[in-house]
């Protein structure tokens, strides 16, 4: 297409023309290679840490394996064996738990704080310092806090409850309460998504809070009418990338409970990764992660499939 | 075409050839920089160093390079280091790198050993040997106990050679042991009126004794613990549980096992469950001076000789007093305890497992018994042989804290467990743990929490022998 104009003007040219023809897709074929080269250090990565093991692990879901000595086909012996395995189940119905807590709130309280720390104010960039610096606690630092904080005996949480006259639960050694102090925990490391929702704020135009406030809109308005939409996209990624974590959610409850009290806190990570680890079984856990991953798959489509009714983009749904 | 083609391949393949060389030479830096380490504390010359970098590169076995893989860091990890210092400047031969491997060490280890890289020696504890050895991942050190310790089993403990063994045939070595007794608070005892030289012995009399011990305020708060039951197969020695018969097949609702754990029930009845459960939790995951028996606010605790040193050091005003696990008078086990050790082991794709038996031998002190009884009391360890026990410098040393001489003595008890050598050891330990959280957490009865440990366990039996 480029050389029709060339080609037009004039036969002098033509032969020029002839001889660069093969030339310019002989640059163009070395930029590809080289390019590829470029970024070979990556694809090599990706193709022996990435794709190979995804591969290996989909066949290993076929297998009996225990990782000493050679794969023995299995055919779908370990997803029938899942099936009929009570702490899948378990694991599945507290990692369901979590996500369905920790994502929500999440959002909410990260959505809350982003508004709050998007107001004009003195000082507002050491609070969003203060906010933000959760996230960037290692999580084994922040995990041997929070154990301390929730101890039923010596800990800070319950020492506020009591004396506002509340008796604290045991926390992480109830069964009933170790997964909400898991969600509450989950909540302190909210500033890396509320990051993200605060630079959506900052990027909805004046005009509309103005113009709406002509119209006569106070506060709840303006939030449920301007901020909100203009915020969905941010809430979406937020939403996904929340789902994804938190049915992989594994090192708090790996450090902390280690599935206890009564696999109250075993999680479908902990336990696949306790089969493939301490009981031998890489078959076994292989088809578990391949049944997490279709769940999560199913979820973040389904999640894909609402967004064309809440999700706006440049004002439209 | 076709030789651009190839030129990217062959372009691709040096970078590929690059990476792995890169991967693959990343081991002899760091191994030419312990060198450097060691040569600044030895006092050896670089050119020693190149010489044995040269030699090891050549393979011509002068000096055999072996890779040690132990659990250890911080105060525990320079212990270790100096160990292996010794060993290193008494062998010219052999050079012993310690490597600490923190995090979870066995998938670690089973990842290496699935690629074929594994290290030649490694310090586990035991509870790993069984189901390795099963899998083939460790090597039975028969060959090397036949030729060059023949009466290796008769210098140990009898329980120690019997946690190390598996379907006749020993797969590891221990260096350290560890019991476990009763310790009790003599200045809460003088306060609440009991003799505190009378502890109590059988379970009835530790029963008995609870209600003066116990201090709960107003309000339903637990100021002091007094015996608060927890660590099931712990316990289950003094009532003389077993949780495997002789070939191996998992007997969890032994009736004995099932006593224990309905003694351990009537103490969740009595006191508020959860904030037992509170309280095991903090002596599980309280380490040195954040002990709560330190404090005093706990009466009794079940803890190591290594505890001794705790005592020493964050509560030296502090009486107490030391005895073994009571037992239920009439059908119990006096001087019971479970027992465990830091076990070395062969990988069975190590490169060098003459010299790494070599390294292990000698840290368990056979034939070098003189130099591990100074070892121990490092660790406030407890040693695998009488043999090393009889040593002065270990006498010297548990006469330093007599009630240490308590610790030691139970090794030679008829009435120590170790956790049943059974491949799924792993598994079996994790889902006790949650029987006995279900049963102090109201939510199974011992019976239905023992019947259905015994029914998880049978089925892992048979899911992991499937092929």
């Amino acid at each position: 297409m480029a050389s029709s104009p060339e080609a037009a003007a004039g036969s002098s040219v033509q032969p020029v023309h002839k001889v660069s023809s093969p030339g310019v897709s002989k640059i163009t074929r070395r930029n590809i290679i080289k390019g590829l080269l470029f970024i070979s250090p990556w694809l090599i990565g990706f193709l022996a840490f990435t794709l190979l093991p995804f591969a290996l692990s989909f066949y290993y879901s076929f297998t009996t394996y225990d990782v000493v000595s050679s794969p023995v086909w299995a055919g779908f012996d370990n997803f029938v064996q899942l099936v009929h395995d009570p702490l899948f189940w378990k694991s599945l119905t507290n990692t369901l738990y979590y996500t369905f807590f920790s994502v929500p709130l999440g959002i909410v309280f990260g959505v809350a704080m982003a508004l709050m720390l998007n107001m004009k104010m003195k000082g507002m960039t050491v609070y969003r310092t203060i906010f933000y610096l959760p996230s960037i606690v290692p999580v084994v630092a922040s995990s041997i806090l929070w154990l301390w904080l929730f101890d039923p005996q010596f800990g800070v949480i319950n020492a506020i409850l009591e004396f506002l006259g509340i008796v604290g639960p045991g926390w992480l050694v109830d069964p009933n309460w170790s997964k909400p102090a898991l969600v509450i925990m989950s909540l302190w490391g909210v500033g890396g998504a509320m990051i993200i929702y605060l630079a959506g704020l900052q990027d909805i135009p004046q005009e509309m809070y103005e113009s709406a406030e002509i119209d006569g809109a106070v506060w709840r308005h303006k939030i449920f009418y301007i901020t909100l939409p203009m915020l969905s996209p941010v809430i979406f990624f937020n939403l996904i990338m929340g789902l994804i974590g938190s049915f992989q959610y594994f090192t708090q409850a790996y450090i902390i409970t280690q599935g206890g009290p009564d696999d109250s806190t075993l999680f479908y990570s902990l336990y696949l990764y306790n089969n493939a680890f301490s009981y031998f079984h890489m078959g076994y856990a292989s088809a578990m992660a391949w049944i997490l991953f279709a769940i999560i798959m199913a979820a973040t489509l389904l999640v894909f499939k609402s967004s064309a009714r809440w999700v706006y983009y440049g004002g439209e749904r | 075409m076709k030789y651009h083609v190839r030129t990217f391949f062959t372009l691709l393949l040096v970078v590929v050839i690059a990476f792995g060389a890169a991967c693959s030479s990343s081991g002899t830096p760091a191994a030419g920089g312990n060198e450097d380490a060691k040569a600044g504390t030895t006092g050896q010359k670089e050119g020693d160093d190149a010489q044995t970098a040269a030699d090891a590169k050549s393979g011509n076995g002068e000096k055999v390079e072996v890779v040690y893989w132990h659990m250890w860091t911080s105060d525990w990890k320079k212990l270790i280091d100096s160990l292996v210092e010794e060993f290193n400047s008494t062998h010219p031969n052999i050079h012993v790198k310690a490597l600490s491997i923190t995090g979870d060490a066995n998938a670690k280890f089973l990842t290496a050993q699935a690629g074929g890289d594994p290290p030649d020696v490694m310090t586990q504890w035991n509870q790993v040997i069984p189901s390795w050895a099963e899998k083939g991942a460790i090597m039975s050190l028969e060959q090397y106990i036949k030729t060059d310790a023949p009466d290796l089993r008769s210098w140990m403990y009898p329980i120690v050679a019997d946690i190390g063994t598996y379907k006749g045939e020993m797969y590891a070595v221990p260096f350290s042991m560890n019991t476990f007794m009763l310790f009790y608070n003599k200045d809460v005892f003088k306060e609440v009126g009991l003799d505190p030289e009378q502890p109590p012995t059988t379970t009835q009399e530790l029963d008995a004794i609870q209600d003066k011990l116990w201090k709960i305020d107003d309000r339903g708060f637990i100021q002091r613990v007094g015996f608060m039951p927890g660590w099931l197969w712990q316990w289950s020695t003094a009532f003389g549980g077993q949780w495997a018969d002789k070939d191996g097949n998992p007997t969890a609702t032994n009736e004995n096992n099932l006593k224990t754990l309905e003694w351990f029930q009537s103490y969740a009845k009595k006191y508020d469950p959860k904030k037992i459960a509170a309280f095991n939790k903090s002596m599980s995951s309280n380490v040195n001076a954040a002990w709560p028996f330190l404090s005093g606010k706990q009466v009794f605790a079940v803890d190591g000789m290594w505890r001794l040193i705790d005592l020493k050091n964050y509560a030296p005003n502090l009486n107490y007093g030391i005895v073994p696990l009571p037992y239920p008078e009439g059908s119990g086990k006096p001087n019971a305890s479970w027992v465990n050790g830091n076990y070395n082991i062969i990988p069975a794709k190590a490169k060098h497992p003459k010299e790494a038996w070599e390294f292990i031998k000698w840290l368990t002190g056979y034939g070098n018994e003189a130099w591990a009884a100074k070892m121990l009391p490092k660790g406030g360890w407890i040693p695998p042989s009488p043999k090393i026990t009889e040593q002065p410098d270990y006498q010297a040393f548990m006469d330093e804290i007599p009630v240490r001489r308590k610790f030691v003595e139970l090794m030679g008890s008829e009435n120590v467990q170790i956790t049943p050598v059974i491949p799924v050891q792993q598994y079996y330990w994790d889902r006790a743990g949650s029987a006995e959280e279900a049963v102090m957490n109201g939510k199974k009865t011992p019976k239905q929490a023992l019947e259905d440990l015994q029914k998880e366990v049978e089925k892992e039996i048979a899911k992991s022998s499937k092929k």
